[in-house]
């Protein structure tokens, strides 16, 4: 490799450094003219609320099972959007729904508006305010899309024998005027009444799209939730306790990583230097990927993050110590690094491997704590498989050994 | 060429194997004598901590202004200066607001509820998701590790291995059973998943060094099987060490700065990863001298 290659390499690697460094820590390192993304930071960081709802599928066939968690996520998620918290997850898992509101503090209210029911009313006009009626979800019994006579996408109403009496009392009275459907107190749809209805079916046309049509579909069949649910756990955290751990666990890193660089150029000298820096390509990399794709942070994922710093700087470890040994046996420096990096490498994939193996099985628990942990811990391991062995060898074979001959390691 | 610097490990192979077994039969005894306390997500129920915003009544006061609302048994422990935590079986939203009115300028600082679903699911997946680490790892080892001499098969290398991490996840059970005792620690999941990864990560010395042992076997310079062992510790022994420290760095700093939620856990990984690599060290090599004699 000749000087302009090797210059044009150093170049890359830390401006590599500089702009992944800027991306992650802009208002640290005051530099601005980057996108600016957030890290996406779990409940127990910023404080929140997670509730675990159960459904209680029993009712239910065994095909309609899935649909019914749907249907069931889909009325929890309109319900959480009232909360105006920013990034609100509704996600279905089995029999379970798993709600996380970040940043949110009122447990209380978010408990309260999530397990009560769905209310569904309809409306007739009185002056200029729409007035409650008789008529309510209760009564509903089933909701379908249709399509009208050019193709146009509808809903069709079908009430039980009590409702059908009601409604044709209320359409009788309601001709020609407006009658509007309610979801919740608010009016999801104001359609005009034509005629006396007594049949017990209705259809909402409108201008819809099909999706819309689903949608609504959806959320007159949810009317009532579709199964009972029962809130089986939940985790609150209030916002400063959370900050307090943030706080605490990311002295520790910084803490953490100033003992593996002291051990590191103690021990291995420049050679450990240079895995130092590959370390810090190493992090700058891990933090750039949980921005991008993006990775929640939570206190187990960012123990995971520094548990893989570690784990990263062992397999540089295992090359310094066999290029030590076979320098011992006479090899010339060059030789030893290259036997080093070669004969080390079916131990460091051995144990990243297993490593990695047990991790992927935690993640059946499923818990955020274990998804937390596992996902930084895992991606650490991935990750470092290139930058403590590739890198490191690299810069040792393309920067150092061409300049220094000896006491490297 | 320097000389080898070789240790005889070996000699003291009874010993090794000697401690290596106490310490799993003290763990199994403090497990069954202090009992792990469990914790919120495999015993259920609910969890506060409350900060007071003035002086914080004391635990009998506490106990006194709660009596009245059916609450079953409720454990207070004093956390920080003005915050407690109350454990109690799951309760109602409505339960948890009488307490709040009870104990008058109370602030929750955060609150957990598990219900027994939940923890009966994760006692379940728990015990499976152990067993199988166990097997995965040491079937993962029996296929690294081809078949090198007649009697060294990967069956020995795996069995081997199998007892190391059964021992460690008896010891580290045995751990929090005493913690449990000594500082009210609680085994829930965190502390499960620390177990976990101390089997994971703590078989990569046991990988080290047998690695070592194939490669010396291979060699062919020796067909004692006492000096195979020896001179492949004694290789590899700072590097187990090294690995295992720079690891175990960044663990102690959480517990220097006193994460709360992490520190059992911290606590966990270092004394997990501290004793495969003894296992490593000390008692793969002895054993594996224990149960073949020659190559």
């Amino acid at each position: 490799m000749n000087k302009q290659e090797r210059i044009s390499f150093l170049i890359l690697f830390f401006l590599f450094l500089f702009l992944g460094a800027s991306f992650c820590f802009p208002e640290i390192l005051k530099i601005n003219f980057l996108p600016k993304k957030e890290f996406k930071l779990g409940l127990d960081l910023q404080g929140g609320i997670q509730l675990v709802y159960q459904a209680d599928l029993s009712q239910i066939p065994e095909k309609e099972k899935k649909e019914a968690m749907e249907t069931l996520k889909s009325v929890i998620e309109k319900r959480v959007n009232f909360f105006g918290v920013r990034e609100p997850v509704v996600q279905v898992q089995g029999g379970k729904i798993v709600i996380e509101l970040s940043g949110f503090s009122d447990p209380q209210k978010a408990i309260e508006e999530i397990g009560k029911t769905p209310f569904l009313e309809f409306r007739e006009k009185k002056d200029e305010d729409f007035i409650p009626t008789p008529l309510t979800g209760r009564y509903l019994k089933r909701a379908q899309v249709g399509f009208d006579d050019v193709g146009n996408p509808l809903v069709l109403l079908e009430f039980n024998d009590e409702g059908t009496k009601i409604f044709s009392e209320i359409t009788e009275r309601n001709i020609g005027k407006p009658l509007a459907i309610f979801l919740d107190g608010k009016p999801i749809s104001i359609p005009t009444v034509r005629e006396k209805i007594p049949s017990g079916k209705a259809e909402i046309t409108g201008k819809f799209s099909l999706g819309e049509a689903k949608e609504l579909v959806r959320n007159l069949n949810a009317g009532a939730l579709p199964v009972p649910i029962e809130l089986v756990s939940y985790q609150i955290v209030g916002p400063t306790l959370g900050k307090a751990s943030l706080e605490k666990i990311l002295k520790a890193g910084l803490v953490g990583f100033l003992l593996i660089t002291v051990f590191m150029i103690l021990i291995y000298k420049i050679s450990g230097l240079i895995a130092i820096l590959c370390l810090i390509f190493f992090a700058i990399s891990n933090l750039l990927l949980y921005k991008l794709i993006p990775v929640t942070l939570t206190l187990s994922g960012i123990a995971g993050f520094l548990l893989s710093l570690g784990m990263a700087v062992d397999a540089n470890i295992l090359i310094f110590s066999r290029t030590r040994e076979e320098l011992k046996i006479g090899k010339s420096l060059f030789q030893a690094f290259d036997e080093g990096f070669k004969r080390a490498w079916p131990a460091i994939r051995d144990g990243n491997l297993t490593t990695l193996v047990v991790n992927l099985i935690l993640l059946f628990f499923g818990t955020s704590f274990v998804r937390g942990f596992a996902t930084t811990l895992s991606l650490g391991i991935l990750i470092s498989m290139f930058t403590a062995i590739v890198m490191t060898k690299e810069f040792l074979k393309m920067i150092i050994f061409p300049k220094i001959q000896k006491i490297i390691i | 060429m320097k000389e080898e610097k070789i240790f005889n490990f070996l000699k003291f192979k009874n010993l090794f194997i000697f401690i290596f077994f106490g310490i799993f039969i003290l763990s199994v005894f403090s497990i069954f004598y202090f009992k792990p306390k469990m914790g919120l997500d495999f015993g259920g129920g609910t969890l506060i901590e409350i900060e007071f915003e003035k002086e914080k009544p004391n635990s009998q006061e506490i106990k006194q202004k709660l009596s009245e609302l059916n609450l079953g048994e409720v454990i207070i422990q004093e956390t920080e200066k003005n915050r407690v935590l109350l454990k109690m079986r799951k309760i109602s939203e409505r339960e948890k607001s009488q307490i709040f009115e009870k104990l008058k300028d109370a602030k929750e600082i955060r609150s957990e509820m598990v219900g027994p679903t939940i923890s009966l699911e994760l006692k379940r997946k728990s015990l499976w998701l152990t067993l199988f680490s166990l097997i995965a790892i040491s079937v993962y080892i029996a296929l690294a590790f081809k078949r090198i001499t007649k009697n060294l098969s990967p069956l020995v290398f795996s069995t081997i291995s199998f007892l190391g991490l059964f021992q460690n996840t008896i010891f580290l059970l045995g751990v929090i059973s005493v913690l449990g005792k000594l500082s009210n620690a609680e085994f829930n999941i965190s502390i499960l998943i620390a177990i976990l990864t101390c089997l994971g990560y703590g078989i990569n010395d046991t990988i080290v060094l047998f690695d070592r042992i194939r490669e010396n076997v291979l060699k062919r310079k020796t067909k004692d099987l006492s000096e195979i062992i020896n001179s492949s510790i004694s290789q590899t022994f700072s590097r187990q060490v090294n690995t295992s420290l720079v690891t175990i760095f960044p663990v102690l700093a959480i517990l220097f700065f006193k994460v709360e939620s992490l520190k059992f856990f911290s606590m966990v990984l270092v004394l997990g990863i501290l004793n495969s690599t003894l296992f490593s060290l000390f008692v793969g090599g002895s054993m594996l001298r224990l149960i073949i004699k020659e190559l």
